[in-house]
């Protein structure tokens, strides 16, 4: 597991209809669009497929072709929230660091591959 | 690779009989959907039903979790709160011998399984009640353990609660995962100890898994810690000896000097398993100490025989060291921070 890196509280969550704002404890808002939050879905059938160059970029066709709708949010504990969209892939689990991440356009994944079982 | 975005159509496979009617295994997905759907929900109830709910994890086996989860558990019903004990310990669960509970059997009522009552009206919900005999093994992967807890979670009538004890198996694997995702507003986690260092090592794993899944740590509650010895002297005529200095011969050869009190009382609390663990562990990763438990034979004893220390001698050592324990950790619940709710549009 990566360093456990202290993430501001995750306030306010706001769905459009092809991104959604978030407004985190710092005062930040970021605007993150679906297709980046589902490219970078973390569960197990995603994950590797961003290793490699061509699964990657059949992801993004995928994700390309998803006619979006605001998703339903849920949280998973305290950590995380699951996003289930009429399309797509409705697995992942996004902890509130890696949504941090991503709102502030980093890798959340460092570039290490994807490891099964490494949670 | 198969593509991970593909929709699932029902229309495409499993198709029902001529006249649109599910055949029998549509009509068996949907009872199970259905059946997840309420379980879902009762999950959610449980935010608002049980006020507290405290997991009680360690990093090893053996240093007394499920000790410490009743002794908490009953400490906090004799102040007059509502209790319940969620015994996740799948595969070797004790908490129904220790409460006395052991050929308790669970009643089911319309689909909702009712917990066992114990001493001081504390709700037990625990695995060794689904046993046939108390030696049958529990040999399940992963994913049906979990199936086991969610129901646990949100199949079972705890009714309105104060306080929900979370009681685990050794580690941070699926059992405290599966709970942590599947119950919402938890507390935090106290964690279990014994007093050697090694116990930071272990402490230390649980304080990440906490960190990890955005947990409070409320405490370190430090177990077996110290052996309580005590005495009266007297002289040839029996006459009490009072303020007398004695010598007592601890572990590793240590000499404890005691002074008998003016009834000629003597104690002293030996340290057979070292000290100080736990509070070093709290200091070094800034989190809580709640307490000490003693070392007491009568726990164990008080194991087997299914009437828990706590009960049998409410005003004992052990007993006493868990009321402090508890008053520690409810002032800790009273003073979380009250974080604003993420607000979702």
């Amino acid at each position: 597991m990566s360093e456990i890196v202290e993430t501001p509280k995750l306030n306010r969550l706001e769905r459009k209809a092809e991104s959604m704002l978030l407004t985190w404890s710092d005062n930040h808002e970021f605007e993150l669009s679906y297709k980046t939050l589902l490219y970078w879905c973390p569960c197990a059938k995603c994950s590797p497929s961003r290793d490699d160059e061509n699964t990657a970029s059949e992801l993004t066709s995928n994700i390309d072709v998803i006619l979006f709708e605001k998703p339903q949010v849920s949280k998973v504990g305290s950590y995380a929230l699951k996003f289930e969209f009429p399309q797509g892939c409705n697995s992942g689990i996004f902890t509130f660091e890696r949504l941090y991440r991503l709102c502030k356009n980093e890798n959340p994944d460092d570039g290490k591959p994807y490891v099964h079982g490494a949670w | 690779m198969s593509n991970p975005l593909s929709i699932h159509n029902p229309s495409d496979s499993d198709k029902g009989s001529k006249d649109n009617n599910p055949t029998a295994e549509q009509q068996k997905q949907m009872e199970a959907a259905y059946s997840q759907m309420k379980r879902r929900m009762a999950m959610e109830k449980l935010s608002s039903s049980i006020k507290h709910k405290i997991m009680v994890m360690s990093g090893k086996g053996g240093v007394g979790k499920s000790t410490v989860s009743t002794g908490l558990a009953l400490s906090l019903a004799k102040d007059g709160n509502k209790v319940g004990i969620m015994d996740i310990d799948i595969t070797g669960p004790n908490v129904p011998k220790m409460l006395g509970l052991e050929n308790h059997r669970l009643h089911v009522d319309e689909g909702r399984i009712h917990p066992a009552v114990g001493p001081e009206g504390v709700k037990v919900i625990s695995m060794a009640f689904l046993l046939e005999a108390e030696d049958t093994p529990v040999v399940w992967r992963g994913p049906i353990k979990l199936g086991a807890i969610q129901q646990f979670i949100g199949d079972v009538e705890w009714g309105n609660l104060d306080y929900l004890i979370i009681d685990f198996p050794p580690g941070t694997s699926d059992e405290p995962l599966t709970v942590a995702q599947s119950l919402q507003n938890i507390d935090g986690i106290v964690i279990v100890t014994t007093p050697q260092e090694i116990a930071l090592l272990d402490s230390r794993k649980s304080i990440n898994f906490a960190k990890s899944l955005k947990m409070n740590v409320l405490g370190i509650v430090e177990n077996m810690s110290g052996y309580s010895v005590n005495g009266t002297v007297s002289d040839a005529d029996g006459k009490m000896l009072k303020n007398t200095t004695l010598k007592v011969n601890g572990p590793g050869g240590k000499i404890h000097e005691v002074i008998t009190d003016d009834d000629g009382n003597w104690n002293v609390s030996l340290d057979i398993f070292k000290v100080g663990g736990g509070e070093k562990a709290s200091e070094d990763y800034s989190v809580p100490f709640l307490g000490k438990i003693p070392f007491d034979p009568g726990i164990v004893r008080s194991g087997d025989d299914g009437v828990h220390r706590i009960v049998a001698e409410p005003e004992g050592i052990s007993a006493m060291a868990f009321d402090g324990v508890v008053k520690k950790l409810r002032e800790i619940l009273t003073s979380g921070d009250s974080d604003t709710e993420l607000e979702i549009i």
